[in-house]
């Protein structure tokens, strides 16, 4: 920097002083320096400019000026003419990174020409390929020290771009749990005197379900995930379980669930009386009524499949398969 | 038509003609089967003209014809100024054969033996007079008995007089009483023509209203004498199937309750439900079924709201707690149900509140006694007496939290509370309830519960593409079109075209979708009824691969000595055939439950 007259010194240092990504106008560089014609400041913006110190931008059909640091200007200077211009583009795209193809069709440089390029500056550690949720198959840039923006990632769902389900799956099992636990006090436990075998529920006014806030809480307090998850992604978890029919929204609240009684019995919870080694929680002719009960659909997970003959069995969409 | 033809005509005809004719040829032979299939297909013919199309003797016709119409499996219509008489079919007959096994044995369970042995015969015959009934008994006594067990039936309307309209088609009966009222509705300058119509059918409503319900006061059912009331002998009575669809509704809606709220709450549940169920709403009107009357669902709805209203109105369906406590099943335990912890903090709540209203002093100091209190004591200050006579525990309180329980679901809302301590059920609205979770868990045991999920989002959603459901439901993209396809498939979802380019290219075109009740559960009542009848046909086929066999055991001399005539293998084929009848026939029902839902 030895060559750089002391005044353009002194304008770039006071225009790195504001935060990075300041946009200057000619005005206030020239107040900046308090010099009076534009051809003065003509002169020092061009010497900045050669040495890649000052960077022009145009907004709003304005030309503006914005400082470069100063190794990142020594970064720019050992490119090539071509790898400096694919960087700025790069530079340009941000947290939502640029696909190769748009490269060469802003820079108008030849195929090979960018592949070359963009090869150059990954191996310095200049730039990164990114994958994108939603364009899975095309190749995309970013510089090297930015975090791919939410919308490249996914979000808290994705991990390297694809949907983590299991991730999902273990995250709502969780949060059903927890719920049901808050809902049927004695769902999970193993029966005992102190409650009835066959149900024991709150009174209709209970009102300690809980809600969003809680089932954060719960998840963070108990560190189930490293992930920082939002409440609405908290939201959308207990929207995928009632939609699984898991949880209820409870009337007139927002964002307090419940879980159904059907998804504990599913789970295999809530049946105790009607295993084995529990003969004697309720009475022989009781256990056979129970037992005695019209089919129901709802049932379906006490079904025993039967292997009966296969011409026997019927298919629901018989009728318009057949 | 032939008779070996009418399997596969009727199959390709509609589910309901496919498994109405099995159900007519197990019960009634392949004569009646041919006829019913005839009618189904063409509406209503004289006589000569099912004769040449069944090709069946005219004279043969009419005697099958004086059966079916006794079994109430065909309507007749006599046109007024004409000597031609219309045969049209009757679903009421063959859904009384269809539901015969099980009406016979609720009925054995709830009312005995000989009350079952009555409603058999009933079964058998169509209808009869009970005079004739009560005389075939030599025994004096047992005369008495079997009227009282009349009556009782009657009472619960189990059975309901049969009166001549009830062989004619409802459409004619409205129809004739329409033209007729038109007729005398004069048409005067003043008033239009829509204003004029609209008079007449109010007029017909109210006539046929009248006609339905004649002879049916008391005066024409009921004989007192010496001061005991009794059923009129001369009745001629036949088996309600309006009577028994309640009994499967309540049916329904306590495995609903069972599976929402919990087994306890369900078997009140079913108590309160039996409770109303002879007075509640019928599941369907005769306005309903009259072609043209009611087209508009919205008014179809109002209508079905309107007569329900009506009973809890006239409080025919509200019951009351302390009537529901004398009716609970013996074996009920509902001891530590509901949880004691907060059972306390419940019964402070209200008063606590109160304090907060205005009086200061009082109150507060009551509450203090009462923490240090006992349940039982705290429960008596509050108002409400624990009946410990039973002495199983079952309080009217325990009771009446096991009502809120069902009347707070924030699904569907199982009773309702009207005034404190007593309630009724909103049976419109459980239907659409009922339909929606017996339908999802359909899907979910059949398709998957992928399938379930994206269904029931879609649903919430009410339209939408791939991409945003598969954003809502967090599954992949690939996965949700596989589930889409199934459920396309299955004619519960339906799929809209948003083309974006003129030419409407299949590249730019995307896709929305969306899940109608109407259809999904019409199509799946359809394929119900069709599996249905398929099993019913499948038994009828491996039974006629072993015919000769079963032909065998059906002999005189063979009959109670099949382990001496028939040899090993024989007995064991008999075995096998009779473990695959009940295995399909138990198919059969399950899948019966399933379609009484949908009906």
């Amino acid at each position: 920097m030895a060559e750089l007259s002391e005044k353009a010194h002194l304008l770039h240092s006071k225009m790195l002083e504001s935060p990075s990504s300041t946009l200057f106008n000619q005005e206030e560089l020239q107040q900046m320096l308090h010099i009076s014609t534009p051809v003065e400041l003509l002169n020092l913006a061009q010497e900045l400019m050669n040495k890649k110190l000052v960077k022009l931008v145009k907004q709003d059909g304005d030309l503006k000026f914005q400082a470069v640091s100063t190794t990142e200007a020594n970064k720019i200077t050992q490119m090539t003419d071509d790898e400096a211009m694919v960087y700025s583009y790069i530079e340009a795209s941000g947290r939502e990174g640029i696909w190769t193809k748009t490269i060469k069709a802003k820079t108008n440089l030849h195929q090979h020409v960018v592949v070359r390029c963009l090869k150059a500056l990954e191996n310095q550690r200049y730039i990164k390929s990114i994958k994108s949720v939603k364009h899975p198959t095309r190749k995309i840039y970013m510089l090297y020290n930015l975090q791919p923006s939410i919308e490249v990632t996914g979000g808290p769902w994705f991990t390297d771009s694809e949907l983590d389900t299991e991730f999902i799956d273990s995250l709502l099992t969780v949060i059903w749990r927890f719920t049901a636990s808050k809902t049927y006090p004695t769902a999970f436990q193993p029966p005992s005197s102190a409650n009835n075998p066959i149900q024991a529920s709150y009174p209709s006014n209970h009102t300690g379900f809980v809600n969003l806030d809680a089932i954060m809480e719960f998840i963070i307090a108990n560190k189930i995930t490293n992930i920082d998850l939002g409440l609405n992604d908290i939201r959308s978890l207990c929207d995928v379980l009632v939609y699984d029919d898991k949880l209820e929204l409870i009337s007139h609240t927002t964002d307090t669930y419940k879980a159904t009684w059907q998804s504990v019995l599913e789970a295999g919870y809530g049946r105790a009386y009607n295993e084995e080694g529990n003969e004697g929680l309720i009475s022989a002719t009781l256990r056979k009524n129970l037992n005695n009960q019209p089919f129901t659909v709802f049932e379906h997970y006490a079904v025993i499949a039967e292997n009966g003959e296969d011409s026997d069995i019927v298919y629901m969409d018989a009728w318009s398969q057949d | 038509m032939d008779i070996g033809d009418l399997p596969e005509a009727s199959k390709t005809q509609s589910p309901k003609s496919y498994l109405y004719t099995s159900i007519a040829r197990n019960h009634l032979g392949d004569v009646a089967a041919l006829i019913i299939s005839c009618l189904i297909s063409y509406g209503r013919l004289t006589a000569t003209d099912i004769s040449h199309r069944t090709k069946i003797p005219v004279k043969k016709v009419k005697s099958a014809l004086v059966s079916l119409i006794q079994m109430n499996c065909i309507f007749y219509w006599r046109e007024s100024g004409s000597k031609q008489v219309f045969y049209s079919f009757n679903e009421t007959g063959i859904l009384v054969f269809l539901h015969s096994g099980d009406i016979i044995s609720h009925v054995t369970t709830h009312y005995g033996e000989d009350s079952a042995e009555i409603v058999q015969n009933i079964l058998v015959n169509g209808h009869i007079r009970i005079e004739d009934y009560v005389n075939n008994i030599d025994d004096e006594e047992k005369k008495l008995d079997i009227q009282t067990l009349f009556f009782r039936l009657f009472t619960d309307r189990w059975i309901v007089r049969l009166q001549p309209f009830n062989f004619n088609p409802v459409d004619d009966i409205w129809n004739q009483l329409y033209q007729e009222t038109l007729k005398n509705t004069p048409r005067t300058s003043t008033t239009s023509e829509v204003k004029r119509v609209a008079e007449a059918k109010e007029k017909t409503k109210t006539k046929f209203i009248n006609l339905i319900e004649s002879g049916q006061s008391p005066k024409d059912l009921y004989l007192t004498q010496d001061g005991i009331k009794r059923l009129n002998p001369a009745l001629v009575v036949t088996f309600n199937l309006s009577r028994f669809q309640k009994h499967l509704r309540t049916t329904a809606l306590v495995s609903l309750a069972k599976s929402r709220v919990g087994l306890l709450s369900a078997r009140i549940y079913e108590s309160a439900l039996k409770l109303v169920e002879a007075s509640s709403p019928d599941l369907t009107h005769p306005f309903l079924q009259i072609s043209g009357l009611i087209n508009d669902p919205e008014e179809a709805r109002f209508f079905v709201n309107s007569i329900e209203n009506k009973l809890v109105d006239e409080k025919k369906t509200v019951f009351n707690v302390r009537d529901l406590g004398r009716l609970l099943p013996h074996d009920l335990d509902l001891r530590n149900s509901i949880l004691t912890y907060n059972f306390v903090k419940h019964n402070l709540t209200p008063k606590k509140r109160s304090a907060s209203n205005g009086d200061d002093e009082r109150p507060t100091k009551k509450i203090k006694t009462e923490d240090s209190d006992d349940i039982a004591e705290s429960l008596e200050s509050n108002g409400t007496v624990q009946i410990e006579s039973n002495g199983n525990g079952n309080s009217i309180s325990l009771i009446q939290h096991h009502l809120k329980l069902l009347s707070s679901g924030s699904g569907a809302q199982l009773l309702i509370e009207i005034t404190p301590g007593s309630y009724t059920v909103p049976y419109a609205s459980l239907l659409k309830y009922l339909k929606q979770y017996n339908f999802e868990t359909l899907v979910k045991t059949t398709l998957g519960p992928n399938s379930f999920r994206i269904l029931r989002c879609l649903k919430s959603l009410k339209i939408g593409d791939e991409k945003t459901i598969s954003n809502s439901v967090l599954l992949k993209e690939k996965t949700v079109r596989n589930e889409i396809y199934k459920l396309l498939k299955a004619n519960m979802l339906e799929v809209q075209e948003v083309p974006r380019s003129a030419d409407r290219a299949a590249s730019k075109t995307f896709y929305l979708f969306r899940h109608k009740e109407f259809y999904s559960y019409e199509f799946l009542c359809n394929s119900l009824i069709f599996s249905m009848a398929e099993i019913l046909s499948n038994i009828q086929a491996f039974r006629e691969d072993h015919k000769i066999l079963l032909e065998k055991c059906e002999r005189e001399d063979v009959k109670g000595h099949e382990e001496e005539l028939l040899l090993e293998s024989e007995l064991k084929t008999l075995k096998s055939l009779q473990t695959r009848q009940v295995s399909n026939t138990v198919r059969f029902n399950r899948i019966k439950s399933l379609y009484e839902i949908y009906q």
